[in-house]
């Protein structure tokens, strides 16, 4: 017995996906290089005007959304791991103990990566649009982090995929289809997340946005 | 007074042998001169790149100068990638020394490129011109990714 309940809000649900949409662009324009960097330079930006709405909404989004909801210490983390193996479906609602540390480590990646971006250059014809503002040395070593932390985001965003499909496998649990409905199958009982304005996400977004916009300009 | 021209010789023969040594380059001077061919390179890419993207206006008359000029370095790189700069400190990966046939295509590809790059510059047709800049420095990042280290 389970009941359909509604986790992921639309502005959560809309930053995944369109975060998915850009780090693939980001990626595709990044090994093209070239006159593609334009496009780079542009999902680079992107990318952290949502990583930046992200945390805002961390703190004052929707239920599951939040931070406090889903960080716990390692003893819930461990309890999460043990859980994870038995076939039995997740108890919780949204992201697990888990689960949480892995959007931590994804966000995290992701400022890094866009934020190095910003100061690093290609050794041919293309640099961030801060390069300019620091020595040529630092744009080297941030240029080397940018291309490490690359491989990095490659192993969480593959080890974030397993998981899903692990889920789907071992679990039955359906959390793309989660992510892009907004409903999951959850024990009857579970209640309803609850959520903010949109137009607080909206507001949000809007001042990751103007921020970047205003720092690339410097 | 008998050792004095001795000691002259001695003198004069190392002078000699240094002065050859030179001549015929040591390794860190291959690396040197071809790390400048790469930076005299990005040096008149680099605004090249901010015309076709838009960074900076575009003025066909000093796209026309700098793409002869990349035209005229393209060809002078190799011979800074001599077999015993292998050991030097540079940013030369090792697969280098040992794809020297894939490497060589590579620049002699992007010889051609840049000459053809300078020629339709010279023309003036822009159309062709960012077409034959996005081959050009597609070529200058395929060997990039393949061949130099990331520090």
């Amino acid at each position: 017995m389970s009941a359909r309940v509604k986790v992921w809000d639309l502005p959560t649900r809309l930053f995944h996906w369109t975060l998915t949409l850009l780090v693939g662009v980001s990626w595709w324009s990044g090994a093209v290089g070239g006159v593609a960097f334009n496009v780079h330079r542009w999902s680079g930006c992107a990318v952290l005007s949502l990583v930046l709405f992200r945390l805002a909404w961390g703190i004052a989004g929707g239920e599951h959304a939040r931070f406090k909801s889903f960080l716990h210490g390692p003893r819930r983390v461990l309890a999460a791991a043990k859980e994870l193996l038995s076939p039995s479906a997740l108890t919780t609602a949204g992201h697990n103990p888990l689960g949480g540390w892995m959007v931590m480590a994804l966000l995290v990646a992701l400022a890094v990566q866009a934020t190095t971006g910003l100061f690093a250059n290609d050794d041919i014809m293309n640099e961030g649009p801060l390069a300019a503002h620091v020595s040529a040395a630092l744009s080297e070593r941030l240029s080397t982090v940018h291309e490490i932390n690359f491989w990095i985001l490659m192993a969480l965003i593959a080890l974030h995929v397993l998981a899903i499909v692990y889920h789907r496998l071992r679990k039955g649990e359906r959390l793309v289809v989660a992510m892009l409905s907004g409903y999951r199958a959850l024990p009857p009982g579970t209640g309803a997340a609850y959520e903010v304005s949109l137009w607080r996400a909206v507001m949000l977004l809007a001042l990751s946005a103007g921020i970047v916009a205003l720092v690339v300009n410097l | 007074m008998q050792h004095c021209p001795t000691m002259l010789v001695i003198a004069v023969v190392l002078n000699l042998l240094s002065a050859t040594a030179t001549a015929a380059g040591k390794p860190e001077h291959a690396v040197t001169y071809r790390q400048g061919i790469m930076s005299a390179m990005a040096w008149n890419v680099g605004p090249l790149g901010k015309m076709i993207k838009g960074d900076v206006t575009f003025d066909a008359e000093r796209f026309a100068f700098l793409a002869a000029r990349a035209a005229l370095l393209a060809p002078m790189a190799l011979e800074g990638f001599t077999p015993d700069t292998a050991e030097v400190k540079s940013e030369a990966k090792p697969e280098l020394w040992t794809h020297m046939d894939d490497f060589k295509k590579r620049l002699k590809d992007l010889e051609t490129a840049s000459a053809e790059l300078a020629k339709v510059a010279k023309v003036g047709d822009e159309a062709k011109m960012r077409v034959q800049f996005g081959d050009t420095v597609k070529i200058c990042k395929g060997c990039h990714d393949e061949y130099q280290k990331k520090h």
